[in-house]
């Protein structure tokens, strides 16, 4: 069924005018990106669980050294985060720009705090000398929350992107191709999210 | 700021909270005994209400739900794929 | 047709102002307009040059060929794990010593020949059709090269890993199987930055997207990205973050032959409709946020 455009930003589909076209949030390649990395992840998942089946009893034994609350903390952090990006770019799109450069700030410094725990719970852990070589649990442990941890670094650096091309927007009328790329940023934040809810739950949350 | 933040996204937010405390007491906070859950059934439940999140996360944060029907459609398949698979493995791999 | 030397910004520039002719600007070479002004030749390049770039993104193609052949038809993939004890690996090796020397030898074929000059077009072309800016082109030509270069050790390693089989010390054999895939895998750092500098020259605001739309760009950074999974082996003897591993060996593996793959793909697709465009040039300056789409190739006048 086509969507016709029609002059006045609206558009038609089945005769009818379609008052909430659908659009792909961000710049359309994005998506490429979330969707191959996700795949990737989804992978690592997938072995993970085969593994923790496999080894139930390592697994088992090893979750009991990993603090939970850590794990909680992470989540409150990225999910406050990903609620701040949002509010980012609902501010920037009706043209609110220092609130907007707000909601960004504080979405980069919970972002910044997630990063900087996760250091210290590694430094902990190694310190104790429980390491990615202690056993097949913090193998997967160690490396995919590296991995993830390193989207996060990189998100950072999005999200710093994200704030200055907020930054740039002009008051009364916002670039749409600026708002394009806020919204690009936003979706990257938003997968370092949805990754870590995952994680979250298979690696802090024992049963 | 008040038009702002009552919005759906903030909603979805506070869900995505509860249900984070929600599988923390299950688990860590030992809720799954005070309910007498069955041991094997808690793991499981924890993934399911994981990729429940996710999927809030893909639809309302990075606002799948208004996107085209078939990119939306790629990742409703991924939360159903990899949640299925990944709680799946408690069974097929033993 | 005339053709004017070489060194002219100088006068080619003077010679925008005439009405008849519409003249390039350009950082290098020879501009070719024909009796009507019409610019029949791009920038700097003879017809040669022209035929060689289409033949270099079908290079990709061959390269991605002959080394999926050399690897998956010489008997080394599914690769050994690197807890297999070192007689039993020998014993393999040696059992499929020449279907491995005829492997390695397509290997040095396509990285050492094909590889090279497909990552020296995708240089040339990300210059030509992404971002002009020459030190980005330096570096994915040293990188391309590398590529080839890694290639080629990889190729001669195993050969002579193969031709010794029967009378080295087994653990020996093991360490040059070792080394074929600490070489496919750990030198990584120079193919995430091909990936990553590729990836921010197609998204730059002076791509045209006329050979590569914005969408490559995003792609070229999650192969990038995949790159750094390849540190991983040198910590693990088995399971998947080892040599072998499923995540290790596998993802940045075919990440790598998917991405050159992909490009060729879009180069050789993309060569019928940038034929009548003129190329962008390092004094051309533009600030244009991104493009909705494509745009229409742009006519530059000389910079004065």
């Amino acid at each position: 069924m086509q969507t016709i455009a029609r002059g006045d930003g609206l558009s038609e589909r089945a005769g009818r005018i379609d008052r909430h076209p659908r659009r792909i949030p961000g710049d359309p390649g994005i998506w490429v990106f979330i969707l191959l990395d996700m795949l990737i992840f989804a992978e690592m998942f997938i072995i993970l669980a085969w593994y923790r089946t496999e080894h139930h009893e390592v697994f088992e034994a090893a979750q009991r050294l990993v603090i939970p609350g850590y794990g909680l903390t992470y989540t409150v952090l990225l999910l406050t985060s990903s609620w701040c990006v949002v509010m980012a770019v609902t501010a920037a799109r009706k043209g609110s720009v220092k609130l907007s450069s707000d909601f960004a700030t504080w979405g980069l410094a919970l972002g910044a705090a997630f990063v900087v725990i996760k250091l210290v719970e590694y430094s902990t852990k190694l310190a104790a000398g429980i390491t990615p070589a202690t056993n097949e649990f913090f193998m997967f442990f160690f490396v995919m929350t590296l991995v993830h941890l390193l989207h996060a670094s990189a998100g950072l650096g999005v999200l710093t992107y994200m704030r200055r091309k907020i930054r740039g927007l002009e008051a009364v009328s916002p670039a749409p191709d600026a708002i394009r790329m806020i919204e690009t940023s936003a979706v990257y934040w938003h997968m370092v999210d949805l990754l870590w809810i995952v994680l979250f739950a298979l690696f802090y949350l024992e049963s | 700021m008040k038009e702002l933040v009552y919005q759906r996204a903030t909603v979805i937010y506070a869900v995505l909270m509860l249900l984070t405390l929600l599988a923390f007491w299950l688990t860590a906070g030992h809720g799954a005994a005070s309910i007498r859950e069955v041991q094997s059934w808690i793991w499981p439940q924890v993934i399911f209400l994981a990729f429940l999140k996710v999927r809030w996360v893909l639809l309302d944060f990075m606002e799948l739900r208004s996107a085209p029907t078939k990119l939306r459609a790629m990742f409703e398949l991924w939360v159903i794929g990899v949640g299925v698979a990944i709680i799946s493995m408690t069974w097929l791999a033993a | 047709m005339r053709v004017s030397s070489a060194s002219n910004a100088v006068r080619a520039r003077a010679r925008a102002t005439a009405t008849e002719r519409k003249v390039v600007a350009f950082s290098y070479g020879v501009t070719c307009t024909d009796m009507e002004g019409r610019n029949i030749m791009t920038s700097g390049e003879t017809r040669y040059d022209r035929r060689l770039e289409w033949l270099g993104a079908w290079s990709g193609i061959v390269w991605v060929v002959a080394s999926g052949a050399a690897f998956g038809g010489s008997g080394l993939l599914p690769v050994k794990s690197p807890a297999t004890s070192p007689r039993d690996l020998a014993a393999y090796l040696s059992d499929h010593k020449v279907q491995i020397l005829v492997g390695m030898m397509f290997l040095l074929i396509g990285s050492y020949t094909f590889l090279m000059t497909w990552s020296l077009t995708f240089a040339y072309q990300i210059k030509k059709y992404a971002n002009p800016s020459p030190l980005a082109f330096y570096v994915l030509v040293i990188v391309g090269i590398n590529g080839g270069i890694i290639g080629m050790l990889c190729g001669v390693v195993g050969s002579a890993m193969a031709y010794r089989v029967d009378s080295l010390p087994p653990e020996v054999t093991q360490l040059l199987f070792d080394i074929i895939w600490f070489l496919f895998l750990i030198p990584w750092p120079p193919f995430m930055l091909w990936q990553f500098i590729a990836g921010f020259a197609i998204l730059s605001s002076q791509n045209k997207q006329t050979m590569f739309p914005r969408w490559t760009g995003y792609f070229s950074l999650w192969a990038g990205a995949l790159e750094v999974f390849s540190a991983l082996s040198v910590y693990f003897y088995r399971g998947p973050f080892s040599y072998n591993g499923l995540v290790t060996f596998w993802v940045p593996g075919v990440s790598f032959f998917v991405w050159v793959l992909v490009f060729a793909i879009v180069q050789i697709r993309g060569w019928a409709p940038v034929q009548s465009e003129v190329p962008a040039t390092v004094a051309a300056e533009d600030d244009r946020s991104i493009p909705d789409q494509k745009q229409a190739p742009i006519a530059e006048s000389a910079q004065v």
